[in-house]
């Protein structure tokens, strides 16, 4: 749609691409098209709700399997500290990535763009906690998922920082006494399953990061409006579901 | 160069489907900002509950001391992650304001992957009853049992137990059948 006649000529302002934005033709009305878009978003949904049902499947029966290990692998392997921390950050672009459709809804641009601008933070945030402070150590460790385990059962950064007196307040805070562990025959199997599912998440987390970003420039283009922010929306759901996972995998993989 | 839609149609209700009142914005329900809030403070609380439970071990109700295994643990954490999930979905996440279509696949997937789980648990927690037979220690209508520290005992075969079944009822015929039941200890 290029140009209606210009009865609105008082306005003297030329609108924004969401204020003159037209459902498809087929649609009665921009109401349908939106519920259309989202009816579609929640299929796409299930099908990552079924994708990660394959790890949570892999857990449930190696963990009724091995039980005991499952447990005291869980406890030396990961820090719930750090767990904890992401889970906080996650929540939280969450409750900001509805700010951001608020923003949208009642047609304010800044209140979404800083919305989604804290979301994208949140989300780099994560990735960085677990790049750095998770993968990178557990790698040099060789606490490697399945035939990739070298592991050798001596805790070499935690003696390190037991050996030192100069501790920063941070590490200090970020450390977790492990005692004393004795490697067992089947961490390599909870290191299987710790890999492929939080890798496959953070994945899905870079994945937000682009769409995000992508949603931030619309939104800066003004594509996003109360009357139509539907992608908007969409995005929104796919966060949330990235949270939701992760809601999940946090006290399976670093509490119970 | 575009210039306001004007009077000529409502760009958002073009064939004028809805009432003014609805058609007024694509959307009839904007997020409110307080209970969202909540919502997230909520969700806070059951993550530090969570973390916290995870730590506790036990406790005493008078007496009594109520010793919380691995088991436990992990029902209190699913629960509260459930509690969790649910929140997001029905308020981040609007189903409760939405079209219920959209619980419905909600709902179906959750069905999908309990079945999925459950069916697979079922699979692998009997392994252990189903491998006797696989491993012929079972013979099917024999007198196979399991002994009292929990071994297999290979017992007669189908032909050799109905043979002997019957001698029993000829030589004994105020009798029913000898039952492997009631043969064997039973050490499960």
């Amino acid at each position: 749609m290029t140009s209606l006649p210009a009865e609105s000529a008082a306005m003297d302002r030329e609108l924004e691409p969401h204020e003159r934005y037209v459902p498809g033709h087929h649609w009665r009305n921009a109401q349908d098209e939106m519920e259309a878009a989202k009816l579609g978003m929640w299929l796409f949904l299930a099908t990552e709700i079924l994708l990660f049902a394959g790890f949570f499947c892999a857990y449930t029966v190696f963990r009724y399997w091995y039980p005991e290990n499952w447990h005291a692998a869980s406890r030396h392997y990961l820090n719930w500290k750090i767990g904890a921390a992401n889970t906080v950050v996650l929540l939280l672009s969450s409750f900001t990535i509805v700010l951001a459709i608020r923003g949208a809804q009642t047609n304010r641009k800044g209140m979404m763009l800083v919305n989604l601008f804290i979301t994208e933070l949140c989300a780099a945030f994560f990735l960085v906690v677990k790049l750095g402070w998770e993968y990178a150590p557990k790698w040099q460790k060789g606490e490697l998922p399945g035939g990739f385990f070298t592991y050798g059962g001596h805790d070499a950064s935690h003696d390190a920082h037991a050996a030192t007196e100069h501790a920063s307040w941070f590490s200090t805070l970020l450390s977790v006494d492990h005692g004393h562990y004795v490697t067992n025959a089947y961490d390599h199997i909870f290191m299987s399953v710790y890999w492929i599912s939080t890798a496959t998440h953070g994945f899905h987390v870079f994945a937000g990061m682009i769409v995000i970003g992508w949603a931030m420039w619309m939104a800066a283009r003004g594509h996003y409006g109360p009357k139509h922010y539907t992608s908007l929306e969409n995005i929104g759901l796919y966060w949330h579901i990235v949270d939701v996972i992760w809601i999940f995998l946090f006290p399976l993989l670093y509490l119970v | 160069m575009t210039h306001g839609p004007a009077s000529l149609y409502d760009t958002v209700d073009p064939h004028e489907t809805l009432s003014k009142d609805e058609a007024h914005s694509a959307h009839l329900h904007v997020t409110p900002y307080w209970p969202m809030f909540w919502v997230f403070m909520i969700l806070l609380a059951l993550t530090a509950l969570t973390v916290w439970s995870s730590n506790v071990h036990g406790f005493w109700i008078g007496n009594t001391e109520i010793v919380l295994g691995g088991t436990a643990h992990i029902l209190i954490a699913m629960t509260i992650a459930v509690i969790k999930a649910a929140l997001v979905a029905m308020y981040f996440m609007h189903l409760k304001y939405d079209q219920p279509m959209n619980t419905v696949i909600v709902g179906a997937t959750i069905f999908a992957v309990i079945m999925f789980i459950g069916l697979t648990l079922a699979d692998s927690a009997t392994r252990g009853v189903m491998d006797p037979m696989e491993h012929k220690q079972v013979v099917h209508g024999g007198d196979a049992h399991r002994a009292a520290d929990g071994t297999f005992v290979k017992g007669k075969g189908q032909v050799d137990a109905a043979r002997e079944n019957a001698k029993a009822k000829e030589t004994n015929p105020g009798h029913g059948e000898t039952k492997p039941a009631e043969a064997a200890p039973s050490g499960h």
